[in-house]
């Protein structure tokens, strides 16, 4: 293994400290600032199973839980939360994110690839408690002014049963 | 009246049935009742036809799907001369499930737990150890799988029932025929179940879900946020690669819609699409308007669809296509498998439309279906509530009628019971009257 660079240990520390602030404001339900993490064009996928070892993956030919080409697709469930009219949405439950083993995969001059795992400990007052978990796969890329923004984020969910809505704010 | 009650229970009058007074009301016990439900499951999934597949789902040989009927695992799979085949999926040794996985092709089924072998037909052809064990001999045949005593398919949508006394399948579909036609004609070359599918369980009694797929009555309530929602994606122009045609139905008065009650308790309501030219479908219009007719193709691209096939499964044409299968696990629990049913050979714009507006409103994780979920979840926490015992279903029985009007006249059926707008109630008296029929009848 090549020796390790203090430019490495930034990049990680840099990755991380984003990845852990989305789940930090998503707990926090500081919606708008959430959707600040992401650029434009953010691709947001959680693709549903196809078999019991495969997911799918192409969203325009297979079932996807969830698949927003841009970030105006994030922009929409933040706006339907906010609207308070949501009966799945209101009262929210609450939740904690954990994420874990956050491994940089890939690493560019722009873009840094980077995979963890999740869970999500979930309580609302008629279900109780949830936990979920899953992957993260996230492309983190650097816009004109250097701030590192998340380009993509591949969710994948372990479930392919649930008894309870799926949601930006729980996965 | 002969006395159809089982653990004491008249479930007759469960359904308080005064429609000539222009009243009718169920007992809320039946949404969480268990000996209503163990009975329920008897007489209604263990005795009517159950819808069990697409045959998309199991097109070559040996390909198996494994499902449900009632609370008994099935097997539904295409046998070697291309015939349909549906077996109990457990070995005849100790009853073990023989399909390692949801759907798969398998040949022959080998037991995983002491490996007796059946072919896909169900024939027993391998004991482990036979001579050791049958130091006599064995006619194996004795072992042979527990065939499904009906299976029947219907322009792909495959049926079966646990009951062999069960009427034609033809019969049984009755006049929801053509309404399954509009969905399993938009292709010549047949209509595809799409990779990937989700499950959820939602905790209510199946009833509230079948009655929420033909509600209209819930839509500009409970989904009043998705069509705001939509709303506002449309004005900041962020519906690129949507094909939205649906937004009509959440603005009551402006289109036509209605709803029917079609016999042996399948209902249909149907509201006009705003832009039909904006659904995926329409860029077949040349090819299939000389093979369905005008009348046929109005149907299926001008009009959005719910229709209920009693007592598990809706084939949605509306926003998107899907097929959703209900099946009850508990009196107060509920699975529900969603599939995208589409065209063969549509357009990839076209098949993208149709992937997206599936996801927007369909799934659990989408921007309605939770919103149902969860109303329906908290209805079943209501009915608990035995001092308040009825449910009323009378609203809109001042403009029921019953037979055809000139929207179906040239589907040539007889609905038992019509209205408009689609949001009145009236049609549930179709459901609920089939329940009590089916409930009457001692298994």
């Amino acid at each position: 293994m090549s020796q390790v660079t203090n430019k490495d240990l930034c990049l990680q520390h840099e990755a991380e400290q984003l990845i852990y602030r989305e789940a930090y404001l998503l707990d926090m339900r500081r919606f708008d600032d959430w959707l600040d993490l992401f650029s434009e064009d953010a691709e947001y996928l959680i693709p549903a199973w196809v078999d019991e070892t495969t997911l799918a993956s192409d969203p325009a030919k297979e079932l996807f839980l969830i698949y927003f080409h841009d970030k105006s697709g994030l922009d929409d469930r933040v706006y339907r939360i906010g609207t308070r009219d949501s009966y799945a949405s209101t009262p929210m439950p609450r939740s904690a994110h954990v994420v874990g083993n956050v491994l940089l995969l890939a690493v560019s001059e722009t873009t840094i690839d980077a995979s963890c795992s999740w869970t999500v400990h979930q309580y609302g007052d008629r279900k109780g408690a949830r936990v979920h978990g899953g992957r993260y796969d996230y492309t983190l890329r650097r816009d004109d002014n250097g701030a590192l923004k998340i380009a993509r984020k591949h969710i994948t969910f372990l479930n392919d049963r649930v008894d309870i809505p799926i949601d930006i704010y729980n996965v | 009246m002969p006395d159809t009650s089982r653990f004491g229970v008249n479930y007759a009058a469960m359904v308080n049935d005064r429609a000539a007074e222009g009243s009718f009301r169920i007992d809320r016990r039946m949404y969480d009742d268990p000996d209503v439900y163990e009975t329920e499951m008897l007489r209604i999934f263990e005795a009517t036809w159950i819808y069990v597949a697409h045959e998309s789902q199991i097109s070559k040989p040996g390909d198996y799907f494994w499902t449900e009927i009632g609370r008994q695992p099935v097997i539904i799979n295409r046998l070697d001369d291309g015939k349909i085949g549906g077996l109990i999926n457990a070995c005849s040794h100790r009853g073990a499930l023989l399909t390692p996985t949801r759907q798969g092709n398998a040949r022959i089924f080998v037991c995983r737990y002491h490996g007796w072998t059946f072919k896909s037909d169900g024939d027993c052809i391998r004991i482990k150890d036979e001579a050791i064990g049958y130091p006599n001999g064995i006619d194996k045949s004795c072992f042979n799988l527990t065939p499904l005593p009906r299976v029947e398919n219907y322009k792909g949508f495959i049926f079966a029932s646990l009951n062999p006394e069960a009427p034609a399948l033809a019969e049984h579909l009755g006049d929801s025929r053509p309404f399954i036609d509009m969905l399993a004609d938009q292709s010549p070359d047949g209509m595809e179940v799409l990779p990937g599918s989700s499950t959820y369980i939602v905790e209510c009694n199946w009833k509230l879900q079948i009655e929420n797929g033909v509600d209209g009555y819930h839509v500009g309530i409970v989904h009043r946020n998705f069509a705001q929602t939509v709303r506002r994606r449309n004005e900041l122009n962020n519906a690129s690669g949507m094909k939205l045609t649906e937004n009509a139905r959440f603005d009551p008065g402006t289109v036509e819609t209605a709803c029917y009650d079609l016999g042996h308790g399948h209902n249909v309501i149907w509201s006009d699409r705003g832009a039909p030219e904006a659904a995926p479908l329409y860029e077949a219009k040349d090819k299939l308007v000389p093979l369905v007719g005008e009348e046929k193709w109005k149907w299926m691209v001008g009009r959005g669809r719910n229709l209920l096939i009693y007592p598990n499964v809706f084939l949605m044409d509306q926003s998107s296509t899907q097929i959703r299968v209900i099946r009850p696990l508990s009196p107060s629990k509920t699975e529900i498998k969603v599939f995208c049913i589409a065209p063969r050979g549509e357009s990839s714009e076209a098949r993208r439309a149709r992937l997206n507006k599936f996801r927007d409103f369909f799934l659990t994780s989408g921007l309605a279906t939770p919103d149902d979920s969860v109303a329906l979840e908290d209805t079943q926490a209501g009915v608990a509530g035995r001092l308040a015992q009825w449910s009323p279903f009378d609203r809109g029985m001042a403009t029921a009628s019953v037979g055809a009007d000139e929207h179906i006249r040239e589907l040539e059926i007889e609905p038992k019971g019509r209205n408009t707008p689609w949001d009145l109630e009236t049609i549930f008296l179709g459901q609920y009257r089939r329940w009590a029929e089916l409930m009457a009848v001692d298994r």
